[in-house]
């Protein structure tokens, strides 16, 4: 379960508040979109929720725990077991391997992560025959599936995917978002996809729209 | 974790090597000087032992040579003896006049010109090996060779004219011929002067340069004057640590004094001179190296600030990064400094080839003027690995505390 609690978010230099008193709350197992025109505040959200900012006030609940209070070991643990996240921008590191991408989450936390697992995961994103090549070598689409593989392999329970098909062509986008709830519903894992798509949000029952950094609609 | 995220930068390790190189050659060098000249002086001289020279410096250059001659007399013999634990007196006497020798080697005559000088056996008791040889009153009567002057042959008149190398193994048990009164410049000899025999049986850096020493006896022998002119005193001291204070005394008589202690501290401050200016370049070197790493770190954190954020997001604590940076760093700094030190040892066993064929005709006994030793290859080691994790740990902490959303947009 995650539960916003009249969290709002306001960054140093800016003069309007990013967050404005959202209060969310996201069962388990929950397929979501958020939806919402660039710079109202989605990803921000997403950042609020795996740790990497803190809120301004309020409270952020993720299976129990109060996420805004971790230190940065707990913080990190957070973002390494329970949570997955997928950028715009894939985000690989340039000189790895698709193999050895996906396997960091796994490398960073000493899981005794089975090559098996590895196996079937890059299977299930359909790269096998890609496994050895270096990012440069791939399509944009073809990344994503990287950092969806590299997202899942320490089996998460909250995927968190911040505009994933932004830089990706209609059919491709269509493709990697099929691929996520397909995913989704193999795995059950909580997913919240950022977006401000429409076509995409008609993929998920639960649309929660924000404007001007508020919840509009839930 | 088994995969190395960060890129491995190779300008480091350049300097890196280059540092390490240079600072282990400078102490093989260091190691090898001190070696090859004070082990082998504190090996070869007598550590009681003060040779006493007439004062040159407060005769003037003109009186030079009248002024050395009777410098010596029979009453400074016994001054000097009566001093404070001065065991005993050997003096070097100089046959008056002139004398030539003649000699074959490698079925070549040769005649030269020569100064006679004596000494007592225990003048030269470390250079002989078959003291038995010395007491012989039968020709060939023994003769021992100045060594300086086998090396001045051989460097300067055997190597550039492509003649053979003289060695002492070639020269010892040679027998010349000693011509008394005899000079190749202008004949003076009279019939009286019969030629004598001698047999070459050692070879000495004590006894005087400009010609063939042989036992006092035997000179006494040739020319039986009471009192041949002296040109130096070999002094024994009871112990070791009473010398500098015999010499002193020795020197307030007004006459000079060579020991070894004394040619170990000239020796030292001449080589001190030699280490401070490698040592300062080696210096300069390393901290070149030094900020070419440090910078190159700082670099390497930001050109890697992208591939850290992403660590950081999928879950890597701030210790990690670190870890990561310094554990990288520390590869880095052992393969680079392991590299350095084998350069730096071939390099050092080929230049002592080179040197030690170099020096082979002469008899300067240096097999390895840049020793390689152990500690300071561990030293070295340490200090190549020390070097790179220093300068990275800046770095690694700056980049462990970046923000990861900052770095990722
Ligand atoms: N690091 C930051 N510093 C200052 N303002 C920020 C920062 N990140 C986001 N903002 C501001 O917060 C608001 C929400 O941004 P964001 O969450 O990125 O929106 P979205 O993802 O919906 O496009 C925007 O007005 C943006 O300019
Ligand atoms: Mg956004």
């Amino acid at each position: 379960m995650i539960t916003l609690e009249k969290v709002t978010k306001k960054f140093p230099k800016q003069i309007d508040t990013a967050i404005k008193t959202v209060s969310l709350k996201i069962p388990d197992h929950d397929f979501a979109v958020l939806l919402g025109p660039s710079g109202s505040g989605k990803s921000t959200i997403l950042h609020l929720l795996a740790g990497l900012t803190k809120p301004t006030s309020g409270k952020i609940h993720i299976n129990n725990k109060i996420i805004s209070q971790l230190t940065d070991q707990e913080a990190s643990l957070l973002r390494n077991q329970t949570i997955g996240f997928i950028f715009q921008e894939f985000h690989l590191i340039p000189h790895l391997t698709v193999r050895q991408n996906i396997e960091l989450p796994s490398q960073i936390s000493h899981s005794k992560t089975s090559q098996t697992h590895i196996d079937s995961l890059i299977k299930e994103v359909g790269l096998t025959n890609k496994q050895h090549d270096l990012p440069s070598a791939l399509s944009g689409g073809q990344k994503q599936r990287v950092a969806i593989a590299r997202a899942l392999v320490n089996n998460p329970s909250i995927i968190l995917a911040d505009e994933p098909t932004g830089n990706l062509d209609q059919a491709t986008a269509k493709t990697i978002i099929q691929l996520l709830k397909s995913l989704h519903e193999k795995h059950r894992s909580t997913l919240i996809i950022a977006t401000h798509d429409e076509e995409i949000a008609k993929i998920a029952k639960h649309k929660i729209f924000i404007r001007d950094g508020q919840i509009t609609k839930d | 974790m088994k995969i190395n995220p960060l890129s491995k930068s190779r300008t480091i390790s350049v300097s890196l090597i280059i540092a390490v190189t240079s600072l282990s050659f400078f102490l093989n060098i260091k190691t090898g000087i001190e070696t090859a000249t004070f082990q082998q002086l504190q090996q070869n001289t007598s550590h009681t032992e003060i040779r006493v020279l007439p004062d040159i410096q407060n005769t003037g250059t003109l009186s030079f040579l009248t002024a050395k001659v009777n410098k010596f007399s029979p009453e400074t013999i016994t001054q000097i003896s009566q001093l404070n634990n001065v065991e005993s007196v050997y003096p070097e006497t100089q046959l008056d006049g002139f004398a030539s020798v003649q000699g074959s080697v490698f079925g070549i005559n040769l005649i030269t010109d020569a100064m006679i000088y004596g000494v007592p056996y225990e003048f030269v008791s470390q250079d002989i090996s078959t003291p038995e040889t010395w007491s012989t009153t039968e020709q060939p009567y023994p003769a021992i060779i100045p060594r300086k002057i086998l090396d001045l042959y051989n460097l300067g008149v055997s190597a550039p004219r492509n003649l053979p190398i003289i060695s002492e193994e070639i020269l010892i048990g040679k027998e010349l011929t000693l011509f008394p009164n005899h000079s190749t410049l202008f004949n003076t000899s009279t019939d009286s002067d019969e030629p004598i025999r001698l047999k070459v049986v050692g070879f000495s850096d004590k006894v005087s340069l400009l010609g063939i020493t042989l036992p006092s006896h035997i000179l006494q022998k040739i020319n039986p004057t009471p009192d041949l002119p002296i040109l130096q005193l070999l002094v024994n001291v009871d112990q070791e640590n009473q010398v500098t204070a015999v010499a002193q005394n020795i020197e307030d008589l007004g006459f000079e004094t060579q020991y070894l202690q004394k040619s170990l501290e000239s020796l030292e401050s001449k080589l001190n001179y030699i280490y401070w200016v490698i040592a300062i370049i080696t210096s300069v070197i390393i901290l070149l190296s030094a900020s070419v790493i440090t910078s190159r770190f700082t670099n390497q954190a930001l050109k890697e600030q992208k591939s850290i954020a992403i660590l950081r997001s999928l879950g890597a604590t701030k210790k990690l990064i670190r870890k990561i940076i310094l554990k990288n760093a520390l590869a880095i700094g052992t393969i680079s400094t392991t590299i350095g030190i084998i350069i730096a040892t071939i390099l050092s066993y080929s230049l002592n080839k080179i040197i030690s064929q170099n020096l082979s005709t002469t008899s300067l006994k240096v097999d390895s003027l840049l020793q390689i030793d152990l500690i300071n290859t561990i030293l070295v080691l340490l200090f190549g690995i020390l070097l790179t994790i220093l300068s990275a740990y800046i770095p690694a902490f700056k980049a462990s505390n970046n923000d990861p959303l900052q770095d990722l947009k």
